[in-house]
């Protein structure tokens, strides 16, 4: 069986400043507002750190700032799952701008930024996390394969996973290619056993390609569509509604699609 | 379960390799024994040189259908797929399966980014422009490789690309035991790929860890990595294990939490990395008889490495370190190494450590200097990465 239990969510996207403004609106999505600016997060990143990092980076470590603070688990304990789509687009940008330009500046911070799993080095180094890690990625599909992976880990080394996914709009040029409307985030703590705290137990299963679950209030819809790890929307309301419900999500698998079955627990 | 329970054995039901070393398994070992490496000298763009393991004759843009694909990546895959045999085993595994029930887990850094690179290179782009929707942009997109694999070799199941630096197609090999265990699929294609570009020419050498000499791993004057390229795909089938078979035994993981691109000076992610895939294996240190370095030639690396081998195995445990063979095929060093790894096993063959010519006295692990006809029926491989990235596979011959 491939299942775990959601201890604690995090939440960063426009108009859903953290997990407790994304119950709020995904109960009532008459009140949610797209708008409202998104403070760059860097909490818990010392300065001379916050200099390497970048966007991208920062809304990974907030997102998992607020979810270090909901948890009642140590999360530097535990095993982690990154998903991002499209990776740091800002960062592929520079490197190929230093490639041309005069004495080819490729710098080592810009370097180590590259790859895909920068983000979760600097949480690990940050935490002093020491748990295995997967950065990993499925185009479109990366919150479905993040999740799926980061369930089967708990179920099947029963331990504790902390999941995030996460993509930032591209620098302008890019943007035909990988249009990334607004950024989101989206981290959980999840479980082998049931905690205390556990809102709800989730099941992922692979099914024959069925229609994605879609968000009925139009900006949270262009939301969902328009960010990767956005598509975690309607399984976010479905645990925010506190009622039993299958979720469908798109699945890289040609001809499938991934199942998500929330049950609550409380 | 618990993470001390011993995982079933997967086999590994075909494997092949495209590196420096040659196309196909067969090329690999005969190089090997004809103590042939693959590296060769490589001009560096304004200024300087070093030595690379390049991978010749793939200069055949992919088929009509699948040319939205082409990148030299792609063609390394290509090359890969279409030899020793792979193609036959997986379409055998799709019949007994189902090609839903097969997954695809491909390991990679760079992707197809290379056409971004040399289109930038080639063409000084002011506006970033990367042509029609369709074409190079689609190469910012990792996942491209692994699209690409899934449609050559018809296959349907769960499907990720993984990116965790160098480790990237070690930690393949763990997706595909999880998911198989999970029962989300019942045998996986896992594979990776990188190639030559010049981020990690100009990357490694803003690091100070680019040698202009062929690498020279455990070597007392070593001075940093040569860098290579290759493709390699294995398919994993959970099946009992028949005579000659090689097994995927054990894989585990972990990250240094210390720095993004040193690793730890006392090797304690690589020993924790080393335990888990002991324990996933239900194996203890002295049942392991070979042991396929990370071996990258860096002053850091090998040293960290060698106080978690110490720590781990001892002096006893014979190692060697295959990159002055291959270079360092940077993502696609898990599965480059993985089919060394299997290699040595069927060949009862240590590869030599080449280019050492003066082992560094500081590092006590027992490493193996030239090519050494041995035994080997458990072989543990290293990959370790950027951000301190760490995973351990463990093969077996049947018993």
């Amino acid at each position: 069986m491939t299942a775990a239990y959601v201890e604690a969510i995090a939440v960063i996207g426009p108009g859903l400043s953290d997990w407790e403004e994304a119950v709020g609106a995904l109960r009532d999505p008459s009140t949610y507002r797209a708008d409202g600016v998104i403070a760059d997060a860097a909490i818990g990143v010392p300065p001379n750190e916050r200099r390497r990092t970048t966007p991208l980076i920062r809304l990974t470590l907030g997102v998992l700032d607020q979810l270090a603070k909901r948890s009642a688990l140590d999360l530097s304990q535990a095993a982690s799952v990154f998903a991002t789509s499209w990776g740091d687009m800002e960062v592929i940008q520079n490197m190929m701008n230093a490639l041309i330009g005069p004495g080819i500046p490729v710098s080592p911070v810009q370097f180590h930024n590259m790859v895909h799993n920068a983000a979760a080095g600097f949480w690990s180094i940050g935490t002093r996390a020491r748990k295995a890690s997967t950065s990993l990625t499925a185009g479109e599909r990366t919150f479905a394969a993040g999740l799926t992976d980061a369930v089967a880990w708990v179920a099947t080394r029963n331990e504790t996973v902390l999941f995030v996914c996460y993509d930032y709009p591209g620098p302008a040029i890019f943007n035909r290619y990988n249009p990334i409307d607004a950024q989101f985030a989206v981290a959980m703590a999840l479980t082998a056993e049931r905690t205390d705290r556990s809102c709800c137990r989730v099941q992922i299963g692979y099914i024959p390609e069925t229609p994605e679950s879609v968000m009925a209030q139009p900006d949270l819809e262009s939301l969902r569509t328009g960010n990767p790890a956005a598509r975690a929307l309607p399984f976010l309301a479905a645990i925010a509604n506190g009622v039993g419900d299958r979720v469908i999500v798109s699945s890289a698998a040609p001809g499938s699609s991934v199942a998500i079955d929330v049950v609550p627990v409380s | 379960m618990s993470n001390t329970t011993p995982r079933r054995p997967l086999a590994v039901t075909a494997y092949t390799l495209t590196s420096a070393l040659g196309a196909g398994v067969a090329a690999t070992i005969e190089a090997i024994q004809a103590q042939r490496g693959g590296l060769t000298p490589h001009a560096v763009r304004e200024g300087g040189s070093c030595w690379t393991g390049k991978v010749e004759d793939i200069d055949t843009p992919l088929p009509e259908a699948l040319r939205q694909y082409d990148s030299r990546a792609a063609r390394m895959m290509a090359q890969a797929i279409a030899q020793d045999d792979f193609l036959t085993a997986v379409a055998q595994a799709r019949e007994r399966y189902g090609a839903h029930r097969v997954g695809c887990f491909i390991g990679t850094i760079g992707g197809g980014q290379n056409g971004i690179e040399r289109y930038y290179i080639d063409n000084r782009p002011k506006t970033g422009d990367l042509g029609p929707v369709g074409g190079l942009g689609m190469f910012l997109q990792l996942h491209s490789v692994t699209d690409y694999s899934r449609q050559q070799l018809e296959i349907a199941g769960p499907m990720v690309t993984v990116s965790t630096a160098c480790s990237s197609s070690a930690k393949v090999f763990c997706l595909a035991q999880r998911y198989i265990e999970s029962g989300l699929c019942d045998a996986a294609v896992v594979g990776g790929v990188d190639f030559l570009n010049e981020s990690f020419i100009f990357g490694f050498r803003s690091l100070g860890l680019l040698s202009g000499e062929p690498c020279r791993p455990w070597d007392r004057r070593r001075d940093g990595l040569s860098l290579g390229e290759a493709a390699g795909f294995a398919l994993l089938e959970r099946r009992p294990v028949q005579p000659n078979d090689i097994s995927l035994l054990g894989c585990g993981d972990s990250v240094d939490g210390y720095h993004m691109t040193a690793p730890h000076p006392d090797g304690i992610g690589a020993e924790s990395a080393m335990r888990s895939a002991l324990r996933n294996a239900g194996l203890e240190p002295a049942d392991i008889d070979y042991i396929n370095l990370h071996g990258s030639g860096t002053p850091a690396n090998d040293s960290s490495e060698d106080a978690a081998i110490l720590t781990v195995f001892g002096r006893d445990t014979p190692c060697s370190a295959t990159k002055g063979w291959t270079g360092h095929t940077q993502g696609a060093a898990g599965i480059t190494e993985a089919v060394l790894s299997m290699l040595s096993i069927k060949y009862g063959l240590i590869p030599a450590t080449l280019n050492c010519a003066e082992r560094d006295a500081k590092l006590k692990a027992r490493i193996v200097l030239t090519n050494t006809p041995y035994p080997v029926n458990r072989v543990l491989s290293n990959s370790f990465g950027f951000a301190g990235n760490n995973c351990s596979l463990i093969f077996g011959a049947a018993t």
